[in-house]
């Protein structure tokens, strides 16, 4: 591996990561409250390595796939670790595995928290906080493709590393302008939205916290009982209708953005995906009717918000869930694990891996009963090679085999196994809350310092779809040549 | 622009890689995913799979908004459909490869029928570069400019040119005839040369002048520069075929040896006044036999780049004035030119080369834009050729109060189909074609070569 051309990759999210700390640096300059000396000494550490590492010079070195995985992998790693320094230095969460846990969760959409009191945190921290919901949601790396198109035709391989799915489809030719259509169409939602809450009655502070949590699928709150403090059926459906849309592929709106309906509604993974959540919400509202008299809208809100809000990871809560009947949990327990769609800001296995396992499944079968029946494995009416499968096999593998070393290593805690199990895949699908111990009212603090850090990492290889932080360890692609 | 590659070949490729790099917005489409998938690996450029020729894949590349088609797959009936339909569905622009001779003589029909802007021959525009190269024997190569009255010609030094030891500015004074030094390349090093400037030997020097000017400059410099008159050519491809003709025309003799039999038939039938020997190219005892050492110029253009190299160095021992060899692999373009062998000929890379200034010619809608745009010693230096409109900010100024930018040679103006080298006292008018010499980086614009 080529460790010059990470290093100057690094240095550029870096230098970004240090930009998109000054608009919480305003803020708590205009609130003063105790952390403005934090984020001023972040801002200025994390930009002097940033550009420090920038003019690494990598003349006549090529950024290949390994370099392209180890980047990504590695610049997640040092944004979680130094993007947490305004919680730490600021004493706001004293433990610095704390802070990172956080930060990670942050950066990686999960929206799981070790803060007991959020409601206490000043506002600029609570900015920052929810911000890098807002960044990683669409990816940094993308970020800075759309600002630094000089990054070059390879860095394809960033994005493929960097975006959730199985495959990184271009919407144009040019990765830069990609890159910027995906901001554009994320940005023009998130304001959207923003404006729906401020006119539904959320306050614009808390407004904007929550778009960021529901852009990038997230789920931090500024407020203890999440969503919930509202109690307001608007705010509740406005986000939980959001939540749905960022947790669809954005390619999608670029298609309908160019007016092709037709097309965008006929993906199948969409369908899929709706169909599902419509579903769900349609099952378990009736099966929570009893807990809420009877009453078929209350219910339904409750639901309906409920699966959006786990089916795109986000992770917000208006209900506890916790104290629902087994059936609605074992059905949000499922949504989890198959996470939102490929191409969204959401976690998860990803609907489209789902259905191509269905496929795989049914064409084995039929294969069974008909040995020489020819037939492939179709999505969208174009068939798939052995080699997607092969990797959709491959991630489904080694993300159940990762989440099984975690639960392995967290049941250390000595929890009970729901919590358990849980935990680790709230963090690794990027959910936020689990059950029981970690459920929607509950949090992550309780947990030992190993687990937190086994669950930062969860976090971490969740996002980025395991092989990109996996190929870190391989000793191979620590050699020079 | 919006560009789209049909057949991710090695000229697609070359196109797309290079096209790419020049800001455009290329799509490449082909039916090969392994092919493709190195292509998306490599270039910031989409990839469709698929039939270039069908509505529904052309439709999927946005052919609609389409400024330009390029067609480059393996097969001409392909690519003329492919055009056909892309222009039918709104591409603006079409080139088509067509190289099968069969359709050679009817390139002018097939333009205005299936409304092609340009038709490339691979086979035929190699035959053209090398016919150049062998009427201009002292040079290793020959690039011509501003409708073919301007050439520049590539030469090495050496020890007994009358150039050596001089400065540029004395050297200039004394040279009977108006030629401008435009680039030189000294150890790997490209050099636009100044006033003050000494020739060394092996210098890779690229001069500029009519065509008359420069036959006298050889002449200055103590080489004769007569016409090759006896040319062999090993290997009986479509290229030799263009070749014979273009030079039977021009009053060669022309010798073909070609191994395979059944080939040698149909070479007779098609070049009924060219001598056709059947027998292995690669053999000196063959070449030994066909008298190589009196051939004034020996071509090679069989299929394999190692034989063509081989026979080229026996031709080279032997004692022939000039050499020229085909080879397709570029990265073998650097161990060729050590052993000596100056003049090679790589078919996909002129094809790519004429696409490309075509390309750049059509993005000139705006300014005065590169019209032309030749790229010379191993691509780092760039010979670019401008129409300076008004709104260019040097009109009606002498050269020598201009301030141009480092590295930046204004190496001929054409004006009136009249031909000036120019001196610091000329200056450029409007409506004058300019041509510039610089080191690499791409100025798009006459006003860029000026300082900030």
């Amino acid at each position: 591996m080529n460790i010059k051309v990470v290093l100057k990759i690094l240095g550029t999210v870096l230098f970004w990561e240090s930009v998109l700390m000054f608009p919480s640096l305003i803020i708590s300059i205009i609130d003063n409250t105790y952390e403005i000396k934090a984020f001023i000494f972040s801002i200025v550490l994390i930009g002097v390595i940033g550009i420090i590492l920038k003019n690494t010079n990598t003349a006549d070195s090529q950024l290949r796939k390994r370099e392209g995985y180890a980047s990504v992998a590695i610049c997640w790693l040092a944004m979680s670790l130094l993007g947490s320094l305004p919680f730490y230095l600021s004493g706001a969460i004293p433990s610095y595995v704390d802070a990172v846990f956080e930060t990670a969760s942050g950066f990686t959409t999960t929206g799981s928290s070790i803060v007991t009191d959020i409601e206490s945190f000043p506002r600029g921290l609570l900015f920052w906080r929810s911000f890098t919901h807002w960044i990683g949601g669409m990816g940094v790396l993308v970020f800075t493709m759309a600002l630094v198109p000089s990054m070059g035709a390879r860095s394809v391989f960033l994005a493929r590393a960097e975006s959730p799915g199985p495959s990184f489809g271009k919407l144009v030719p040019k990765i830069s302008e990609t890159a910027k259509i995906l901001y554009v169409i994320y940005g023009a939602m998130t304001l959207i939205l923003i404006v729906f809450l401020i006119i539904a009655g959320m306050p614009v502070f808390d407004s904007l916290i929550h778009a960021f949590g529901t852009a990038g699928t997230g789920g931090f709150s500024s407020k203890a009982l999440s969503v919930g403090h509202y109690n307001n059926p608007w705010i509740e459906w406005i986000i939980a209708v959001f939540m749905f849309l960022f947790g669809a592929n954005f390619a999608l709106y670029f298609l309908i953005i160019k007016g092709e309906w037709k097309n965008a509604l006929k993906n199948e993974e969409f369908r899929l995906y709706g169909i599902t959540v419509l579903a769900a919400a349609i099952l378990i509202c009736i099966n929570i009717l009893p807990l809420y008299n009877y009453s078929v809208i209350e219910a339904l809100r409750h639901s309906a918000f409920q699966v959006s809000t786990v089916v795109t990871t986000t992770g917000y809560a208006t209900a506890d869930f916790n104290l629902w009947p087994m059936f609605s949990k074992s059905i949000l327990l499922m949504l989890m694990f198959f996470g939102a769609c490929a191409g969204s800001t959401g976690g998860g296995v990803k609907f489209i891996r789902i259905l191509v396992l269905i496929k795989s499944v049914a064409y084995e079968i039929r294969h069974t009963v008909h040995p020489n029946s020819v037939q492939t494995v179709k999505i969208d009416g174009k068939s798939l090679d052995n080699d997607n499968l092969k990797s959709i096999m491959i991630f489904f593998f080694s993300y159940v085999a990762v989440m099984i070393s975690a639960i392995i290593i967290v049941s250390l805690d000595n929890f009970d196994f729901t919590t358990t199990f849980s935990a680790v895949l709230a963090t690794i699908s990027n959910i936020g809350p689990g059950l029981e111990v970690v459920g929607p009212m509950g949090n992550f603090s309780e947990f030992s310092d190993l687990s937190k850090i086994t669950m930062t990492a969860c976090m971490i290889i969740g996002r980025l779809e395991v092989l990109p932080v996996i190929t870190l360890f391989s000793p191979s692609i620590w050699k020079k040549h | 622009m919006k560009i789209i590659i049909v057949g991710s070949g090695k000229v697609g490729y070359t196109l797309a890689q290079q096209l790419s790099t020049e800001d455009h917005d290329i799509t490449l489409v082909d039916s090969d995913a392994d092919v493709l998938s190195h292509a998306d690996d490599t270039l910031d450029v989409m990839c469709i799979k698929g039939n270039g020729a069908s509505v529904e894949i052309l439709k999927e590349a946005n052919v609609a908004e389409a400024d330009l088609l390029i067609a480059v797959t393996d097969g001409d009936e392909l690519n003329m459909v492919c055009c056909v339909i892309g222009k039918k569905l709104g591409a603006k622009h079409t080139v088509a490869r067509i190289r099968n001779t069969d359709y050679s003589n009817e390139y002018k029909m097939l333009k205005q029928e299936l409304e092609l802007d340009m038709v490339i021959n691979p086979e035929m525009d190699a035959a053209d570069e090398i016919a150049r190269m062998l009427q201009f024997t002292l040079a290793t190569n020959v690039e011509t400019f501003a409708n073919n009255m301007l050439e520049m010609v590539e030469f090495r030094v050496l020890e007994s040119d009358r150039l050596i030891d001089t400065r540029l500015m004395d050297l200039t004074k004394k040279l009977p005839a108006k030629v401008l030094f435009c680039a030189v390349k000294r150890n790997g090093e490209i050099i636009i040369p100044k006033g003050t400037f000494i020739f060394n030997t092996d210098d890779l020097v690229y001069v500029i002048g009519e065509r008359s000017d420069i036959s006298n400059f050889f002449k200055y410099m103590g080489r004769s520069s007569h016409k090759a008159k006896n040319v062999t050519i090993i290997g009986g491809s479509r290229i030799a075929i263009y070749l014979t003709w273009i030079l039977n025309e021009i009053g060669m003799n022309v010798k073909i040896i070609e191994l395979d039999k059944n080939r040698c038939i149909l070479l007779n039938e098609i070049l009924s006044n060219t001598l056709i020997i059947c027998g292995d190219g690669t053999d000196q005892e063959v070449l030994d036999n066909e008298n190589i050492q009196t051939a004034d110029a020996f071509v090679a253009l069989t299929d394999r780049d190692e034989e063509n190299l081989i026979s080229s160095l026996y031709a080279h021992q032997c004692g022939v004035n000039k050499v020229v060899l085909k080879i397709n692999r570029q990265n073998y373009f650097p161990i060729v030119k050590k052993l000596g062998l100056d003049s090679i000929v790589s078919p996909k890379f002129t094809t790519a080369n004429n696409i490309l200034r075509y390309v750049r010619a059509l993005d000139n809608s705006q300014g005065s834009a590169v019209e032309k745009l030749y790229k010379i010693l191993d691509d780092e230096a760039e010979v670019a050729e401008f129409t300076a409109n008004s709104s260019a900010n040097l009109l009606n100024i002498k050269l020598k109060d201009l301030k141009l930018k480092k590295d930046v040679l204004i190496s001929a103006i054409v004006r009136n189909k009249k031909i000036i080298i120019p001196y610091g006292n000329d200056y450029i008018k409007e409506g004058d074609k300019v041509i510039v010499v610089t080191k690499t980086g791409f100025i798009s614009d006459l006003s860029e070569i000026l300082e900030d």
